[in-house]
Order: C-alpha cells, then sequence, then structure tokens
C-alpha cells in the first residue's frame, strides 16, 4: 500500500501540488540532463561562440516577451532551449539573421509549452516568414531530442515555499505548546 | 498500480529516442484520423512489432508546429500508465529536406476504439469503465486535465468525433488523444480556455464562460458517460452552445445563486440564463435507474463545480470503481446488479483518505491508502 502522511486534512485531497521529497530529487537529476553541453560556457568565454551575439539574442526574447505579457516560466524555458541548442548545433558563421531566428523559434516553443494564449509564431516578430519560422522550430525541438521539459527555478519553487510555510505552521504550534 | 509522483520522468527513454527515421517504419495501412493527423498502422522493420503512427498535420504555418502537439508529447512524456496510451517515440520523414518533412508520432498498437465495441450486442462494460476511471485517477495526480472525453455509445456524427478511447483485443482500455489535455496546478488561480471537451460532455461551468476550472470538469464527462451507459444514448445531444445548456437546464434544473454561488457571475450567464424557472428532473427522468446509480449521478451531474468538491469527486470516483467491479455486468444487470453499493456509501468516511482500484488483471481490487 502505498501511504502518505495527509497533513492537511480531507479538504487538501486533492491538493496534487504537494510535491514529495523523491520527486525534487527526480528533477534535480532531470535539470543535469537539460543543460548545455559541457564546455559551452568555455566556447562562449574563448570567443569560439560570439557572446555579442547570444546576448542579442537574449534581448530580443527579453523584450517580445514582456511585450507579450508572458510568464517567467516561458522564459527562463526560451533561454534554456537557445543555450542548449548552441552548445550542440553549428549555426552558420557571419549569417545573423540565423540567430535571430533561432530566438524566435525558441521563444515560440517555449510559449506553445507554457502560456495560455498563444499568438501565431509569424506574429512574435517581423522578420521572417512563417515557413521559416516553423522549420527553425523543428530543427530546435529535434535537435533538442525532445526534451523540452527543463527544469526552472519555478520547478523547485513551490516545494520550497511549502517547506518554508509548512515550517512555519509548526512554530507556530509550538510556541502555542509553551 | 503505477502511482507515479506528479512530474516523474520517463525513466525508459533509449538514447536514440527523437532521432530515428520514418523509415523504420513500413506502413500498413490508415486506421484514422485523430485531432489534428492522420493515423497509420505500421511495423517497425527491425523488431516486426506493430505500432501505430500518428502524423503530425501542419498546414497552419503561421502557427509553426500545432501547440496541440507540444502540449500532447508534453503530457505524454509525463504520463505513464498501463491505462494511458503510451508515445513510444517521435520520428521524422526523410523527405527532401530533413525538418520540412513529416513528424510521427509512434504509440503502442490498439485494436478498436469504444464506438465500434459499443455497438455489439452484451457488451460488457465492466472493465472498459474502471479503467477509464484509473487512467483518468492517474492523469489528476499528475496534474493533467484530459478535457476532451469523449462519449462510447451510439451515433456519433462524424469522423472526427469518434471516440479517444481505445481498446486492443485483451481489453485493455487507453486514454488517447491528449491534443486538448493541459496541466493544473490546484490554485485555481491559472486561466485556463474554456472552449475545450466536446460540446456533448462539457460541463455547465465552461458552457457559462468560466476560465477557472479543476479536475471536476472531467468528473462531469465521465457523469454523462455514466448516464449514458445506463440509458442507451446520449443524455445532453446538444446542436450548439445555447441548446447545449438548455438541455442540462432541462433536466439539472436552471441554476440560481442558491444552487450555485456565483453562477451569476460566470461571464456568460446573462446572455444564457434561463428565460423561465426551470426544476430539478434528474431523479424523475431517471427514475429507472437503479436507485445508487441515480445518487452517484445526482453527485456527479451537480451543477455547482465547487459542490462537486474534492471530496465528493474522490467518493464518486471509489464508488464508480466499486460500481462496475459488482457482478458480471451486461447493461441489464448493470441496474439490478449494485446493491452492494449501499455497504460502501457506508464506508464514505473511511474512503476520505483511500481510494479502490482494481488489480492488474481487474481480477480483484485493492484499497490504496493516500
Amino acid at each position: 500500500y502505498l501511504i502518505k502522511d495527509n497533513h492537511h486534512g480531507s479538504e487538501h485531497l486533492l491538493d496534487f501540488s504537494v510535491q514529495s521529497d523523491e520527486t525534487v530529487l527526480g528533477l534535480v537529476g532531470r535539470e543535469k540532463e537539460n543543460l548545455p553541453q559541457d564546455g559551452y560556457l568555455k566556447r562562449l568565454l574563448s570567443g569560439d561562440l560570439d557572446l555579442s551575439v547570444r546576448k542579442e539574442a537574449l534581448d530580443w526574447i527579453w523584450k517580445a516577451h514582456a511585450y507579450f505579457d508572458f510568464g517567467p516560466c516561458s522564459l527562463c524555458l526560451s533561454v534554456n532551449y537557445l543555450d542548449r541548442f548552441l552548445s550542440v548545433y553549428e549555426l552558420p558563421r557571419g549569417k545573423s539573421w540565423s540567430m535571430q531566428l533561432l530566438a524566435v523559434a525558441c521563444l515560440s516553443i517555449a510559449a506553445k509549452m507554457e502560456e495560455i494564449k498563444v499568438p501565431p509564431c509569424v506574429d512574435l516578430q517581423f522578420a521572417f516568414e512563417a515557413k521559416d519560422i516553423q522549420r527553425m522550430e523543428l530543427l530546435v525541438l529535434s535537435t533538442l531530442r525532445w526534451k523540452m521539459q527543463a527544469s526552472t527555478p519555478f520547478s523547485f519553487l513551490d516545494y520550497f515555499l511549502r517547506k518554508i510555510t509548512c515550517d512555519q505552521v509548526i512554530v507556530k504550534s509550538s510556541i502555542l505548546r509553551s | 498500480m503505477a502511482m507515479a509522483a506528479p512530474g516523474q520522468l520517463n525513466v525508459n527513454e533509449s538514447p536514440s529516442w527523437g532521432s530515428r527515421s520514418v523509415d523504420c517504419f513500413e506502413k500498413l495501412e490508415q486506421i484514422g484520423e485523430g485531432t489534428y493527423g492522420q493515423v497509420y498502422m505500421a511495423r517497425e522493420i527491425k523488431t516486426g512489432e506493430i505500432v501505430a503512427l500518428k502524423k503530425i498535420r501542419m498546414d497552419n504555418e503561421r502557427e509553426g508546429f500545432p501547440i496541440t502537439a507540444i502540449r500532447e508529447i508534453k503530457i505524454l512524456k509525463k504520463l505513464h500508465h498501463e491505462n494511458v496510451i503510451n508515445l513510444k517515440e517521435i520520428v521524422t520523414s526523410p523527405d527532401g529536406n530533413k525538418y520540412k518533412g513529416g513528424i510521427y508520432m509512434v504509440f503502442e498498437y490498439m485494436d478498436h476504439d469504444l464506438t465500434g465495441l459499443a455497438d455489439r450486442p452484451g457488451m460488457r462494460f465492466t472493465v472498459p469503465q474502471i479503467k477509464l476511471l484509473t487512467g483518468l485517477h492517474y492523469c489528476h495526480v499528475n496534474q493533467v486535465l484530459h478535457r476532451d472525453i469523449k462519449g462510447v455509445l451510439l451515433l456519433m456524427p462524424s469522423k472526427d468525433t469518434c471516440s479517444n478511447l481505445l481498446i486492443d483485443n485483451e481489453g485493455n482500455l487507453k486514454l488517447a488523444d491528449f491534443g486538448l489535455a493541459r496541466s493544473f496546478s490546484n490554485e485555481h488561480n491559472a486561466n485556463l480556455t474554456n472552449r475545450v471537451i466536446t460540446l456533448w460532455y462539457r460541463p455547465p461551468e465552461l458552457l457559462l464562460g468560466t476560465t477557472r476550472y479543476g479536475p471536476a470538469v472531467d468528473m462531469w464527462s465521465v457523469g454523462c458517460i455514466f448516464a449514458e451507459l445506463l440509458h442507451g444514448k446520449p443524455i445532453f445531444p446538444g446542436k450548439d452552445e445555447p441548446e447545449q445548456l438548455n438541455k442540462i437546464f432541462e433536466l439539472c434544473g436552471a441554476p440560481d445563486e442558491v444552487n450555485w454561488p456565483g453562477v451569476s457571475k460566470t461571464p456568460w450567464y446573462n446572455q444564457f440564463k434561463p428565460t423561465r424557472p426551470m426544476k430539478r428532473r434528474l431523479r424523475e427522468v431517471f427514475r429507472h435507474f437503479d436507485r445508487h446509480a441515480l445518487e452517484l449521478l445526482e453527485k456527479m451531474l451537480t451543477l455547482d463545480p465547487a459542490q462537486k468538491g474534492q471530496d465528493k469527486l474522490w467518493i464518486c470516483t471509489c464508488c464508480l470503481c466499486r460500481f462496475f467491479l459488482v457482478g458480471n455486468m451486461s447493461r441489464s444487470n448493470l441496474q439490478a446488479n449494485t446493491a452492494t453499493l449501499a455497504g460502501i456509501c457506508i464506508f464514505h468516511n473511511s474512503l476520505k483518505h483511500s481510494i479502490w482500484l482494481p488489480s492488474a488483471d481487474s481480477s480483484h481490487i485493492i484499497l490504496y491508502a493516500l
């Protein structure tokens, strides 16, 4: 039998958002799988990969993200996709549009993963045609082997918040007791 | 019974997952159309295994890679349960440019959907119903609302509304078609879209424009299907949204601030509110049902989603599991054979912290403490 201690009483029976310690351990394990390849940072710092181009791409993602009023989770995911993609795929040199296209595709996929209202990807920007964005999305999805559910700080937030608030409850009750 | 913790991962993914070509499979025949693409029966050349290939339709370039496909992949990678369809891998077709070609989702092959099977005389609903609930329960435990559970019985009007409950020849049932599914958290502060679920099985809160909803929406659908099984035909076959609401009000009574506090604040209430008083006639219309079945139905078809409250939702699920496990059930003795439910109802309180689920071979049930 699977027995869990239920502190919260019956009214919280369907409160699935309580993450167990094992779930969080699992998330920590998966976090490693969904990070850029080793050596990515070194390549950025050594100039093998152009840091300023990456910065430009992130700036664009940041602005578009704010413009469409997306949530914080999709921002984290977009950046995760971008870095993971750059760490395994060589974009053609000297073609700055390819980086812009990549940024659009990453934001578009992240929005589809997390957002409620998702504009058609072509409306995210003005530079590219729909079919090019769609192809780039496919390239990103398959290059990242369809592993789009990366851990972000938000995956852990709930767990830690609950730990903190639980502790407060305990503190209160022990104050009462004393 | 696999009771995965929320967010459990697929640990069995092979290193080649997501990188193979559709050429690894030989297409045998087209077997249907899903929400957004054709489905083929195919054989994996290396192993000879029969699978279903679902081609992702990408007609709408403006949208890019379809959001329904992204959501379905996201959710299926999260769910691993014997009653939820298993996504084996994703393959690409290499014709011409690799990334211009098709994308296919590879599923385990299932022999039937429920639409076809339900026409058979003497069809036994026991196993499928239980399985539906265990699959659904598992989805809820993993914070996924299916949002598109479709009817299983008669008169499904066109091909694209066919059932998304699949059965293999051993009688195993799986929930499929997660294109409309999404994750939820219990905080209910997330706004969700209200245009989900096939019209006939859509609960009143969605028809009234609510964008904050929870597991109660799936429970309404199960209630509709439950009644359909006993009644022999769909109970709310509305043509459009106003007619759908009207059919619901005719049977379940008109909502007001007494039986559904807050209903007048739902977005489309003024537009759709009933023009004349209507009484709840559920007990009268379904008086031929077994009284325990009726009790259950009363709970599942409660207008106010908050009153299908969390405890009650669990009790419904528990009772329904038990209900369908009693005896050998053709439709006629389904109604006659439910006396044991009375016993179950006495245990309501003890059921609060536990759930009955059938064993893997459905020969007995196990009480899971929560």
